[in-house]
């Protein structure tokens, strides 16, 4: 079937399986922040954005994104406010192998849209469904919380 | 290669539902691992899917003083996000895999999944929701207890949509919401205990405890609740132990990947205990 939808910012369209995952839709469309993990919703490592809610690609079918907007880090890297997070990162020490972080700042972002001033305990709610298995996540709930401050008035 | 049906509006749905042997197709956060094949490739489902997810009527959520009404595409964030839901219930559902999932899951998925485990289903239960099934030709309504009949068994019929759930908005004294798994986010649940009572000077006028991933279906024994409702709270000792007896008996949990039956009995009933004679007296 052909899938028309807005992929940060361009229209696209795919002519694929109605059960594709978006997952896989956005690796040939050479996304490749986003990532399979687990491929079963657990890990977080191919987050994306859904008009604007951040969902995992690898549970969405591909037949229910007609005439959604898509954000993939390769387009949200483009924004202000991923220069906060990036700078919030790099100063804690938030990006260790990499693997997860494109799904880390995506979740950061679905944080601090709904939320421009989380608390500790507000991020980690936030982050619950990222995993990493190198920083331990102190480093990256410290680096949400300097993005906050170094974006403020971005969101 | 299965076939895909994309409805623009309920009676489009109910039409298709009744002409095809299709399965419906919500948010996806169960459907789409359940049939997941190899990377790069689709879902494998195993006939022609419908989706339903954007259709508009089915998004609706209806809070009014006697009822919540809660369309079947209402997804557990739009719940959670809705200020006129009371929080206590929001507790279980605010627990339920992480935000991305909550994203996308829905109520009417938990229930259809009819999972033993089912993270909404100990607050449906215990608070006496109700499910609407609608056909082309016929609407009806059905309590939850009667609607699931076993893992992944339900009574919905081929034909049929399941489309709106109905909470009761009753306002109770006290809620209680335990949920027991590997970890807070993204665990099934190895136990959870969902109790809500009602106490006026004292006495308990109501009591509900519903408890899950303890047997085949939830756990909810009424007649346990009526032989405490009337009693005195802080003299009920005797009836908390009877009532936990009554549990005991009930209570048939099994041995799998994610805990064991000696945990799960242990579990249940110590939280049914703290409720009872902690919670409640506070």
């Amino acid at each position: 079937m052909k899938v028309n939808f807005v992929l940060n910012q361009n229209n696209v369209s795919v002519d694929v399986e109605h059960s594709n995952r978006l997952l896989d839709v956005l690796r040939d469309l050479h996304q490749t922040s986003v990532k399979e993990g687990c491929g079963e919703g657990e890990c977080g490592t191919c987050s994306v954005l859904l008009n604007g809610k951040l969902v995992n690609s690898c549970l969405i079918a591909i037949a229910t994104v007609e005439g959604c907007h898509v954000t993939t880090l390769e387009g949200y890297r483009n924004t202000k406010r991923f220069e906060a997070i990036k700078k919030g990162f790099e100063v804690s020490g938030g990006v260790q192998c990499g693997f997860c972080t494109p799904g880390f700042v995506l979740a950061a972002e679905a944080i601090l849209s709904e939320n421009p001033d989380p608390t500790t305990a507000e991020i980690r709610k936030g982050i619950e469904g990222n995993l990493c298995r190198c920083t331990g996540y102190q480093m990256i709930i410290d680096g949400i919380l300097a993005a906050k401050n170094i974006g403020k008035g971005l969101w | 290669m299965v076939k895909s049906f994309q409805p623009t509006t309920l009676s489009e749905a109910l039409d298709i539902r009744m002409n095809y042997d299709v399965m419906v197709f919500c948010g996806g956060s169960d459907i789409m691992i359940k049939y997941r094949s190899w990377s790069g490739t689709p879902a494998q489902f195993p006939k022609d899917v419908m989706y339903i997810g954007h259709l508009k009527e089915l998004k609706s959520l209806d809070v009014n003083p006697s009822e919540i009404t809660i369309g079947a595409a209402v997804s557990f964030s739009q719940f959670l996000n809705d200020e006129r839901i009371p929080t206590m219930f929001k507790k279980p559902i605010e627990q339920i895999g992480s935000v991305a999932i909550r994203n996308i899951g829905t109520f009417a998925g938990n229930i259809c999944h009819a999972s033993p485990a089912g993270d909404t289903l100990p607050m449906l239960y215990a608070l006496n929701a109700k499910v609407v099934l609608m056909s082309k030709r016929f609407r009806r309504v059905v309590a939850i207890e009667d609607f699931i009949s076993g893992p992944g068994v339900t009574c919905l019929k081929n034909d049929e949509i399941l489309t709106y759930i109905i909470i009761p908005n009753t306002i109770f004294s006290h809620s209680f919401y335990r949920k027991v798994g590997s970890r807070k986010a993204n665990a099934i649940s190895k136990v959870s205990v969902f109790a809500v009572a009602d106490v006026v000077e004292y006495r308990l006028a109501d009591v509900r405890i519903a408890v899950g991933s303890c047997g085949p279906i939830v756990i909810r024994l009424k007649d346990a609740e009526a032989r405490i409702i009337g009693s005195n709270i802080s003299e009920s000792d005797q009836t908390v132990n009877s009532l936990l007896r009554m549990f005991d008996d009930k209570i048939v949990p099994i041995d799998d990947v994610r805990s064991t039956k000696v945990y799960r009995s242990k579990v249940a009933l110590n939280l049914i205990e703290t409720f009872l004679a902690k919670e409640l007296r506070q």
